[in-house]
Order: C-alpha cells, then structure tokens, then sequence
C-alpha cells in the first residue's frame, strides 16, 4: 500500500483493524438497567410543548408591553419653553462685564 | 382500568422486545465507535450503557422508515458531548497496536499511526473521523447525527485526510 496516497477504503480498513468486543456482562446489566425503565410517552411530551409555547410566547408579549416605558404622545407633548436668554458682554481694558437677560413678560395684572 | 394497565404493559413489553432486536445487529460499531471517540478512555462503558439506556426510554421518538442506526448514532453522539462537557479530558496511553488484528506488520504499523492521528484530534472532529471510517455512516448521515453542515463534515473529513497524509507520509520517509 502506498502510504502517501491512502484511499478512503484504505483509512477505513486500518481504522475497522481494531475492533473491540463489548465487555460479556454489559448486555445484562443494561437490560436490568433497563427492566426498571418504561419507553417514555411521545405524544405527552409534544402536547405538553405545543400547549405551553404559545402561552409562553404570550405571557413574554404581556410582559414586555407592561414593562416597556411608555412614549409620550408627540402630538400633546408641550414644547419646551425658553425661560430666559443671557448674553454677555465682556470689555476686556475696561474690565467691564455687561450681562443682558431676556425673560418673557411677566404678567402685569392679576386678571392677565 | 386493569385491562388497559395490561395492554399498556403487553404494548411495553412489545416495544422494548422490538428495540433489542433492532439494536442487536448495531450493538458492536456503536461500541467501537464510543471507545474510539472517547480516546479508549475506561468511561466509554458508562457511555455506552447510558446510550442505550436512553434510546430505550425514548424509542418512542424513534420515526419508522428512517434510519434505526443513525438515530441510535445520534444520541450517542449527545452523550459523548454531555461526558466532554461534563469530565475533564485524560488522555489515555494504550498500545493500539496490541488491539489490531491487521494481517500483516507493516498495516499493523500504518493503523497504529492511523488512530494516533486520531487520538490527537478534537472531540468534534474525531467524532466525525470514526463515524465515516469506522462506522461508515455517509456525509449526509454524519451531518444528521452531529447536527454539522454537510459542507462542514467534507470540510472536517478533508482537513485530516491532509494530517494523515503529511503524518504517514512523514514517518515513513517518503
């Protein structure tokens, strides 16, 4: 056999060379192993998963509409208001600092 | 409700016997492939007995048609990930070679560096290697087993026909 060119079948062959026989008393043992086991019910298992998937999927949606935070209306939400505006002069050789302060009007009277 | 208990019972006994006669002709290449995939390590008994055990318990999911061994294949292919998840690798030191029943010493030889190139692949990977040479399941098989992407499986199995190649090719100066 060239060994640089091993085919499949070749690998294959060398690797089935060893073969292992299963330990005489592994049959017994699993079999009273598994005279205490019952084949498991299929039908249950995928009622019970497609019972509880939507519900699941349901009770995730609740949950997350009840703790997402709510989005103010765009539409009643007030603008936001400016409530002064400040500018400032600054005469540097005069040392002088002269500040200006815009506020909206105040209310003259009591019934405006 | 005594009646039905027996036919639950008659129905048990009826499935179990058809799975120890399904699992008959399979029992040999899935041990070997267990103690093989696991490094030869003395916990490969465990495994094997766990497999079958759990394929009994869940024979039911077994779908008549499809392959028998490839589903068998599949949950031994779990339970060798759950013993690597679970246990820390040792690597066993065995003579391989003591175990090969090739004909003649030069094959003899050529095995021995066969499985260690094999011993020294990743779980995944030599899981993949002794499922297509040892067991000789197909690519699509593999992949059904392994949950790997065909494209994957010809990706694994190419990467060590490389190694083998520069491997054997290397120790045995040509």
């Amino acid at each position: 056999m060239d060994d640089k060119h091993l085919s499949d079948n070749d690998i294959g062959r060398l690797v089935r060379s060893l073969e292992l026989d299963i330990p005489p008393d592994m049959d017994d043992r699993i079999r009273m192993a598994a005279s205490g086991l019952r084949p498991r019910p299929v039908s249950g298992r995928r009622l019970f998963w497609l019972l509880t998937l939507p519900s699941a999927a349901a009770a995730l949606v609740v949950a997350a509409l009840l703790f997402l935070p709510s989005r103010p209306n765009p539409v009643t939400q007030e603008n936001p208001v400016i409530s002064e505006i400040r500018t400032d002069f600054e005469i540097p050789d005069k040392n002088i600092r002269i500040i200006f302060i815009q506020r909206p009007d105040f209310k003259l009277f009591e019934e405006d | 409700m005594a009646l039905a208990d027996k036919r639950r019972e008659r129905e048990d006994a009826e499935r179990a016997a058809a799975f120890w006669e399904k699992l008959d002709p399979s029992k040999a290449k899935l041990y070997n492939f267990i103690r093989k995939s696991l490094g030869f390590s003395v916990e490969s008994d465990d495994v094997y007995q766990e497999t079958v055990l759990r394929a009994f318990q869940y024979v039911r999911t077994y779908q008549e048609g499809r392959s028998f061994e490839a589903w068998l294949f599949g949950i031994a292919h779990n339970e060798i990930r759950k013993h690597f998840r679970k246990s820390s690798r040792v690597p066993v030191t065995i003579e391989i070679e003591r175990w090969i029943t090739a004909d003649n010493l030069p094959d003899r030889i050529l095995a021995g560096e066969v499985y260690r190139v094999a011993e020294n692949l990743k779980p995944r990977f030599r899981e993949v290697f002794f499922l297509f040479y040892d067991a000789e399941f197909s690519i699509k098989d593999i992949s059904r087993i392994t949950g790997l992407r065909e494209g994957n499986v010809k990706l694994i199995l190419n990467r060590i026909r490389k190694i083998l190649k520069a491997r054997l090719g290397a120790s045995h100066g040509r």
